[in-house]
Protein backbone atom coordinates (compact mmCIF):
# COMPACT_ATOMS: atom_id res chain seq x y z
CA UNK A 1 0.00 0.00 0.00
CA UNK A 2 2.73 2.02 1.00
CA UNK A 3 4.47 1.45 -2.45
CA UNK A 4 1.36 2.34 -4.29
CA UNK A 5 1.35 5.71 -2.55
CA UNK A 6 4.56 6.48 -3.00
CA UNK A 7 4.24 5.55 -7.10
CA UNK A 8 1.47 7.71 -6.91
CA UNK A 9 2.86 10.59 -5.47
CA UNK A 10 6.09 9.92 -7.60
CA UNK A 11 3.36 10.09 -10.96
CA UNK A 12 1.49 12.87 -9.63
CA UNK A 13 4.26 14.96 -9.01
CA UNK A 14 6.09 14.17 -12.98
CA UNK A 15 2.68 15.03 -14.53
CA UNK A 16 3.04 18.18 -12.46
CA UNK A 17 6.17 19.11 -13.68
CA UNK A 18 5.68 18.01 -17.22
CA UNK A 19 2.44 20.51 -16.72
CA UNK A 20 4.87 23.47 -15.50
CA UNK A 21 7.05 22.92 -18.64
CA UNK A 22 4.03 22.84 -20.76
CA UNK A 23 2.75 26.20 -19.56
CA UNK A 24 5.87 27.74 -19.92
CA UNK A 25 6.72 26.15 -23.27
CA UNK A 26 2.85 27.83 -24.03
CA UNK A 27 4.05 31.20 -22.68
CA UNK A 28 6.91 31.26 -24.77
CA UNK A 29 5.34 30.41 -27.82
CA UNK A 30 2.18 33.17 -27.41
CA UNK A 31 4.87 35.38 -26.74
CA UNK A 32 7.26 34.51 -29.60
CA UNK A 33 3.69 35.24 -31.81
CA UNK A 34 2.62 38.33 -30.28
CA UNK A 35 6.87 39.87 -31.25
CA UNK A 36 5.83 38.10 -34.79
CA UNK A 37 3.08 40.15 -35.25
CA UNK A 38 4.51 43.59 -34.06
CA UNK A 39 7.73 43.28 -36.08
CA UNK A 40 5.24 42.29 -39.10
CA UNK A 41 3.23 45.56 -38.09
CA UNK A 42 6.70 48.03 -37.62
CA UNK A 43 7.53 46.55 -40.67
CA UNK A 44 4.27 47.64 -42.31
CA UNK A 45 4.38 50.93 -40.82
CA UNK A 46 7.76 51.51 -42.46
CA UNK A 47 6.96 50.41 -45.65
CA UNK A 48 3.73 52.55 -45.80
CA UNK A 49 6.09 55.53 -45.00
CA UNK A 50 8.72 54.66 -47.74
CA UNK A 51 5.77 54.13 -50.10
CA UNK A 52 4.10 57.45 -49.52
CA UNK A 53 7.60 59.29 -49.68
CA UNK A 54 8.30 57.44 -52.88
CA UNK A 55 4.67 58.30 -54.62
CA UNK A 56 2.66 61.00 -53.02
CA UNK A 57 5.21 63.30 -51.75
CA UNK A 58 7.76 63.09 -54.12
CA UNK A 59 5.17 63.44 -56.91
CA UNK A 60 3.24 66.09 -55.12
CA UNK A 61 6.69 67.46 -54.22
CA UNK A 62 7.09 67.82 -58.29
CA UNK A 63 3.66 69.50 -59.04
CA UNK A 64 4.78 72.26 -56.51
CA UNK A 65 8.10 72.91 -57.93
CA UNK A 66 5.99 73.33 -61.70
CA UNK A 67 3.20 75.03 -60.63
CA UNK A 68 5.91 77.29 -59.08
CA UNK A 69 7.90 77.37 -62.54
CA UNK A 70 4.80 78.84 -63.74
CA UNK A 71 3.49 81.30 -61.40
CA UNK A 72 7.23 82.92 -61.76
CA UNK A 73 6.95 83.13 -66.08
CA UNK A 74 3.05 84.48 -65.15
CA UNK A 75 4.93 86.74 -62.87
CA UNK A 76 7.21 87.86 -66.10
CA UNK A 77 3.81 87.93 -68.45
CA UNK A 78 5.21 85.04 -70.02
CA UNK A 79 1.30 83.53 -70.37
CA UNK A 80 2.21 81.00 -72.80
CA UNK A 81 5.74 79.32 -71.41
CA UNK A 82 2.89 79.10 -68.13
CA UNK A 83 0.27 77.70 -70.13
CA UNK A 84 2.38 75.15 -71.26
CA UNK A 85 4.21 74.06 -67.74
CA UNK A 86 0.48 74.30 -66.39
CA UNK A 87 -0.47 71.37 -69.47
CA UNK A 88 2.89 69.53 -68.04
CA UNK A 89 1.66 69.74 -64.54
CA UNK A 90 -1.78 68.07 -65.50
CA UNK A 91 0.22 65.45 -67.07
CA UNK A 92 2.41 64.71 -64.24
CA UNK A 93 -0.64 64.85 -61.47
CA UNK A 94 -1.76 61.95 -63.40
CA UNK A 95 0.97 59.95 -63.55
CA UNK A 96 1.20 60.92 -59.47
CA UNK A 97 -2.44 59.35 -58.82
CA UNK A 98 -1.39 56.38 -61.00
CA UNK A 99 1.54 56.02 -58.76
CA UNK A 100 -0.79 56.50 -55.15
CA UNK A 101 -3.50 54.40 -56.92
CA UNK A 102 -0.95 51.47 -57.16
CA UNK A 103 0.25 52.24 -53.21
CA UNK A 104 -3.26 51.94 -51.98
CA UNK A 105 -3.76 48.67 -54.18
CA UNK A 106 -0.24 47.57 -52.44
CA UNK A 107 -1.90 47.63 -49.08
CA UNK A 108 -5.06 45.73 -49.84
CA UNK A 109 -5.13 43.13 -48.03
CA UNK A 110 -6.74 40.11 -50.04
CA UNK A 111 -10.31 39.27 -48.56
CA UNK A 112 -11.45 35.32 -47.77
CA UNK A 113 -13.46 34.96 -50.88
CA UNK A 114 -9.87 35.70 -52.87
CA UNK A 115 -9.83 34.13 -56.51
CA UNK A 116 -7.05 32.25 -55.33
CA UNK A 117 -3.35 32.16 -54.75
CA UNK A 118 -2.57 31.79 -58.58
CA UNK A 119 -5.30 34.29 -59.89
CA UNK A 120 -3.94 36.92 -57.15
CA UNK A 121 -0.28 36.55 -58.32
CA UNK A 122 -1.65 36.11 -61.79
CA UNK A 123 -2.86 39.60 -61.68
CA UNK A 124 -0.17 41.28 -60.05
CA UNK A 125 1.95 40.00 -62.76
CA UNK A 126 0.29 41.58 -65.21
CA UNK A 127 -0.21 44.86 -63.58
CA UNK A 128 3.72 44.58 -63.53
CA UNK A 129 4.06 44.01 -67.44
CA UNK A 130 0.99 46.38 -68.11
CA UNK A 131 3.09 49.65 -66.34
CA UNK A 132 6.41 48.78 -67.29
CA UNK A 133 6.20 47.00 -70.75
CA UNK A 134 8.27 44.37 -69.41
CA UNK A 135 7.24 40.99 -70.71
CA UNK A 136 6.65 38.30 -67.60
CA UNK A 137 7.14 34.45 -68.00
CA UNK A 138 4.93 32.89 -65.12
CA UNK A 139 5.02 29.40 -63.58
CA UNK A 140 2.08 29.06 -60.74
CA UNK A 141 0.77 26.22 -59.46
CA UNK A 142 -2.98 25.52 -60.38
CA UNK A 143 -4.03 24.68 -56.82
CA UNK A 144 -2.47 25.81 -53.52
CA UNK A 145 -3.86 26.19 -50.19
CA UNK A 146 -2.32 28.32 -47.95
CA UNK A 147 -3.40 30.55 -45.30
CA UNK A 148 -4.33 34.69 -46.15
CA UNK A 149 -1.92 35.44 -43.37
CA UNK A 150 0.91 33.18 -45.88
CA UNK A 151 -0.98 34.45 -48.91
CA UNK A 152 -0.73 38.54 -47.82
CA UNK A 153 3.04 38.28 -47.14
CA UNK A 154 3.14 36.14 -50.40
CA UNK A 155 2.09 38.90 -52.33
CA UNK A 156 3.71 41.68 -50.60
CA UNK A 157 6.58 40.29 -51.48
CA UNK A 158 6.02 39.57 -55.05
CA UNK A 159 5.13 43.04 -55.49
CA UNK A 160 8.11 44.43 -53.75
CA UNK A 161 10.51 41.60 -56.27
CA UNK A 162 8.71 43.30 -59.12
CA UNK A 163 8.80 47.01 -57.98
CA UNK A 164 12.47 46.86 -57.89
CA UNK A 165 12.55 45.26 -61.45
CA UNK A 166 10.57 48.14 -62.75
CA UNK A 167 12.64 50.68 -60.52
CA UNK A 168 16.15 49.32 -60.73
CA UNK A 169 16.61 46.00 -63.30
CA UNK A 170 16.46 47.85 -66.70
CA UNK A 171 15.01 44.23 -67.90
CA UNK A 172 13.41 43.08 -70.99
CA UNK A 173 12.28 40.51 -69.26
CA UNK A 174 11.13 39.20 -66.75
CA UNK A 175 10.24 35.68 -64.71
CA UNK A 176 8.16 34.46 -61.78
CA UNK A 177 7.66 30.73 -60.53
CA UNK A 178 5.87 29.74 -57.36
CA UNK A 179 6.45 25.84 -56.59
CA UNK A 180 5.45 24.01 -53.42
CA UNK A 181 8.06 21.87 -51.97
CA UNK A 182 7.04 19.70 -49.38
CA UNK A 183 6.49 21.21 -46.39
CA UNK A 184 7.87 24.51 -48.24
CA UNK A 185 6.81 27.06 -51.40
CA UNK A 186 9.66 27.91 -53.34
CA UNK A 187 9.39 31.43 -55.34
CA UNK A 188 11.71 32.73 -57.81
CA UNK A 189 11.81 35.94 -59.62
CA UNK A 190 14.32 36.74 -62.28
CA UNK A 191 15.62 39.33 -64.59
CA UNK A 192 17.89 39.46 -67.58
CA UNK A 193 18.79 43.61 -66.70
CA UNK A 194 22.00 45.10 -65.75
CA UNK A 195 21.90 43.30 -62.48
CA UNK A 196 24.09 43.77 -59.56
CA UNK A 197 26.96 43.00 -57.05
CA UNK A 198 25.08 41.19 -54.00
CA UNK A 199 28.61 41.69 -51.81
CA UNK A 200 28.38 45.45 -51.67
CA UNK A 201 25.99 46.58 -48.98
CA UNK A 202 22.97 48.08 -51.38
CA UNK A 203 22.41 52.02 -51.00
CA UNK A 204 19.06 53.40 -49.53
CA UNK A 205 17.09 52.62 -52.88
CA UNK A 206 17.33 49.07 -52.11
CA UNK A 207 14.70 48.84 -49.48
CA UNK A 208 12.64 46.47 -51.52
CA UNK A 209 15.42 43.69 -51.23
CA UNK A 210 15.95 44.47 -47.28
CA UNK A 211 11.78 44.38 -47.27
CA UNK A 212 11.77 40.88 -49.02
CA UNK A 213 14.70 39.39 -46.55
CA UNK A 214 13.05 40.87 -43.40
CA UNK A 215 9.22 39.61 -44.66
CA UNK A 216 10.94 35.97 -45.35
CA UNK A 217 12.88 35.82 -42.23
CA UNK A 218 9.84 36.92 -39.58
CA UNK A 219 7.65 34.20 -41.65
CA UNK A 220 10.39 32.01 -40.69
CA UNK A 221 11.48 31.37 -44.26
CA UNK A 222 14.58 33.16 -46.17
CA UNK A 223 15.87 35.18 -49.20
CA UNK A 224 18.83 34.36 -51.50
CA UNK A 225 20.25 36.81 -54.28
CA UNK A 226 22.05 36.18 -57.43
CA UNK A 227 23.16 37.99 -58.97
CA UNK A 228 26.20 39.84 -61.00
CA UNK A 229 26.64 43.44 -62.54
CA UNK A 230 25.63 42.42 -66.11
CA UNK A 231 24.07 39.19 -65.46
CA UNK A 232 20.32 40.06 -64.54
CA UNK A 233 19.20 39.19 -60.69
CA UNK A 234 17.13 36.04 -59.27
CA UNK A 235 15.47 35.96 -56.42
CA UNK A 236 14.76 32.50 -54.30
CA UNK A 237 12.21 32.89 -51.34
CA UNK A 238 11.52 29.81 -49.12
CA UNK A 239 8.48 30.52 -47.12
CA UNK A 240 7.42 27.63 -45.23
CA UNK A 241 3.41 26.19 -44.71
CA UNK A 242 3.08 25.25 -48.61
CA UNK A 243 0.07 23.28 -47.65
CA UNK A 244 -2.38 23.35 -45.29
CA UNK A 245 -1.51 26.62 -44.02
CA UNK A 246 -0.91 28.43 -40.85
CA UNK A 247 -4.86 29.76 -39.51
CA UNK A 248 -5.52 26.28 -37.70
CA UNK A 249 -4.33 26.99 -34.16
CA UNK A 250 -4.27 23.07 -34.29
CA UNK A 251 -1.25 22.97 -36.62
CA UNK A 252 0.86 25.87 -35.01
CA UNK A 253 3.16 22.78 -33.19
CA UNK A 254 3.81 21.58 -37.19
CA UNK A 255 4.37 24.82 -38.87
CA UNK A 256 6.63 26.02 -35.63
CA UNK A 257 9.17 23.07 -36.64
CA UNK A 258 8.45 23.24 -39.83
CA UNK A 259 9.89 27.12 -40.21
CA UNK A 260 12.75 26.35 -38.05
CA UNK A 261 13.54 23.22 -40.12
CA UNK A 262 14.10 25.79 -42.92
CA UNK A 263 16.56 28.27 -40.70
CA UNK A 264 18.91 24.83 -40.14
CA UNK B 1 28.00 89.52 -68.31
CA UNK B 2 27.44 86.77 -65.70
CA UNK B 3 29.36 83.14 -66.36
CA UNK B 4 26.68 80.73 -66.87
CA UNK B 5 26.22 78.05 -64.28
CA UNK B 6 26.46 74.72 -65.56
CA UNK B 7 23.70 72.86 -63.78
CA UNK B 8 22.89 69.02 -63.46
CA UNK B 9 20.31 67.30 -61.49
CA UNK B 10 20.09 63.87 -59.75
CA UNK B 11 16.35 62.57 -58.55
CA UNK B 12 14.76 59.52 -59.26
CA UNK B 13 11.81 60.69 -59.78
CA UNK B 14 10.83 62.00 -63.24
CA UNK B 15 7.81 64.54 -61.95
CA UNK B 16 10.87 65.99 -59.17
CA UNK B 17 13.13 66.35 -62.70
CA UNK B 18 10.50 68.04 -64.23
CA UNK B 19 9.55 70.12 -61.59
CA UNK B 20 13.50 71.12 -61.18
CA UNK B 21 14.09 71.44 -64.76
CA UNK B 22 11.71 73.95 -64.89
CA UNK B 23 12.42 75.84 -62.15
CA UNK B 24 16.39 76.29 -63.20
CA UNK B 25 15.24 77.19 -66.75
CA UNK B 26 13.58 80.37 -65.07
CA UNK B 27 17.40 81.50 -63.92
CA UNK B 28 18.87 82.74 -66.85
CA UNK B 29 22.52 82.86 -64.94
CA UNK B 30 21.65 78.92 -64.97
CA UNK B 31 22.27 76.11 -67.50
CA UNK B 32 20.60 72.56 -67.05
CA UNK B 33 23.74 70.67 -68.86
CA UNK B 34 22.17 66.90 -67.62
CA UNK B 35 19.67 65.26 -65.74
CA UNK B 36 20.31 61.23 -63.63
CA UNK B 37 17.96 59.25 -62.31
CA UNK B 38 20.11 57.01 -59.75
CA UNK B 39 23.76 57.97 -58.51
CA UNK B 40 25.68 55.54 -60.61
CA UNK B 41 24.57 57.82 -64.31
CA UNK B 42 25.22 60.56 -61.86
CA UNK B 43 28.77 60.10 -61.53
CA UNK B 44 29.60 59.00 -65.03
CA UNK B 45 27.82 62.39 -66.75
CA UNK B 46 29.93 64.06 -63.63
CA UNK B 47 33.21 63.09 -65.56
CA UNK B 48 31.29 63.39 -68.86
CA UNK B 49 30.00 66.57 -68.49
CA UNK B 50 32.17 67.99 -65.78
CA UNK B 51 29.37 70.53 -64.53
CA UNK B 52 29.66 73.34 -61.98
CA UNK B 53 27.40 72.69 -59.47
CA UNK B 54 24.90 69.57 -59.11
CA UNK B 55 21.69 68.93 -57.64
CA UNK B 56 21.38 65.93 -55.94
CA UNK B 57 18.33 63.62 -53.90
CA UNK B 58 19.81 61.46 -51.04
CA UNK B 59 17.74 58.65 -51.76
CA UNK B 60 18.37 57.19 -54.79
CA UNK B 61 18.73 53.18 -56.96
CA UNK B 62 22.00 51.92 -57.00
CA UNK B 63 24.42 54.12 -56.29
CA UNK B 64 22.29 56.47 -53.30
CA UNK B 65 23.23 60.43 -53.31
CA UNK B 66 25.40 60.13 -50.26
CA UNK B 67 27.53 57.81 -52.23
CA UNK B 68 27.70 59.53 -55.15
CA UNK B 69 28.44 62.91 -53.19
CA UNK B 70 31.47 60.85 -51.64
CA UNK B 71 32.37 60.09 -54.63
CA UNK B 72 32.09 63.31 -56.60
CA UNK B 73 33.68 65.47 -53.70
CA UNK B 74 37.01 62.98 -53.92
CA UNK B 75 37.23 62.68 -57.81
CA UNK B 76 36.10 66.50 -58.57
CA UNK B 77 36.55 68.51 -55.58
CA UNK B 78 35.54 72.06 -57.86
CA UNK B 79 31.87 71.05 -58.18
CA UNK B 80 29.53 72.35 -55.85
CA UNK B 81 27.14 70.03 -54.40
CA UNK B 82 23.98 70.52 -53.38
CA UNK B 83 21.68 68.30 -51.62
CA UNK B 84 18.22 67.90 -52.77
CA UNK B 85 15.72 66.76 -50.13
CA UNK B 86 11.66 66.12 -50.69
CA UNK B 87 10.98 67.68 -47.14
CA UNK B 88 13.66 69.13 -44.16
CA UNK B 89 15.30 65.58 -43.37
CA UNK B 90 17.80 66.42 -40.69
CA UNK B 91 19.93 63.22 -40.20
CA UNK B 92 20.18 62.82 -44.46
CA UNK B 93 20.88 66.47 -44.55
CA UNK B 94 23.55 66.48 -42.09
CA UNK B 95 25.33 63.08 -43.49
CA UNK B 96 25.47 64.78 -47.05
CA UNK B 97 26.55 67.92 -45.70
CA UNK B 98 29.14 66.01 -43.57
CA UNK B 99 30.11 64.01 -47.33
CA UNK B 100 31.10 67.65 -48.67
CA UNK B 101 27.78 69.05 -49.70
CA UNK B 102 27.52 72.69 -49.67
CA UNK B 103 23.85 73.32 -49.04
CA UNK B 104 20.44 72.13 -49.55
CA UNK B 105 17.35 72.90 -51.55
CA UNK B 106 13.67 71.13 -50.54
CA UNK B 107 11.87 70.53 -53.32
CA UNK B 108 8.36 70.77 -51.52
CA UNK B 109 9.59 74.09 -50.17
CA UNK B 110 8.57 77.70 -51.42
CA UNK B 111 10.77 78.79 -54.40
CA UNK B 112 10.06 82.57 -52.72
CA UNK B 113 11.52 81.26 -49.05
CA UNK B 114 14.47 82.10 -47.12
CA UNK B 115 16.01 78.55 -47.49
CA UNK B 116 15.59 77.89 -50.97
CA UNK B 117 16.79 81.30 -51.67
CA UNK B 118 19.74 80.78 -49.91
CA UNK B 119 20.15 76.98 -51.68
CA UNK B 120 20.04 79.19 -54.77
CA UNK B 121 22.43 81.62 -53.99
CA UNK B 122 24.80 78.62 -53.32
CA UNK B 123 23.97 77.44 -56.70
CA UNK B 124 24.82 80.94 -58.13
CA UNK B 125 27.90 81.02 -56.60
CA UNK B 126 29.25 77.65 -58.10
CA UNK B 127 31.95 78.40 -60.49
Amino acid sequence: MILFVAGYIVVYLHQLRIHAQLQVTYARLKASATRIEELTRAYERQRLARDLHDTLAQGLAGIVLQLEAANIHLAHQRAATAQTIVQQVVQSAREALIEARGAIEDLRTPSTDAPGVAASLQKEIDRFSAASGIPCDAQLPQELCISPVLEKHLLSIVREGLTNITRHARARHASLSLVPRSQMLLLEIGNDGIGFNPEVQPGSGHYGLIGISERARLLGGSLTLYSAPGRGTRLQVFLPGGRGGWETPGESHNKESEGKHLHE
Amino acid sequence: MNKTIRVMIADDHPVVRTGLRLILGTEEDLELVGEAADGTTLVRLVNELQPDAILVDVRMPEMDGLQAIEHIRREWPQVAVLILTTYNEDELMLRGMQAGARGYLSSGMEVASVTWMRGRSTLLSAS
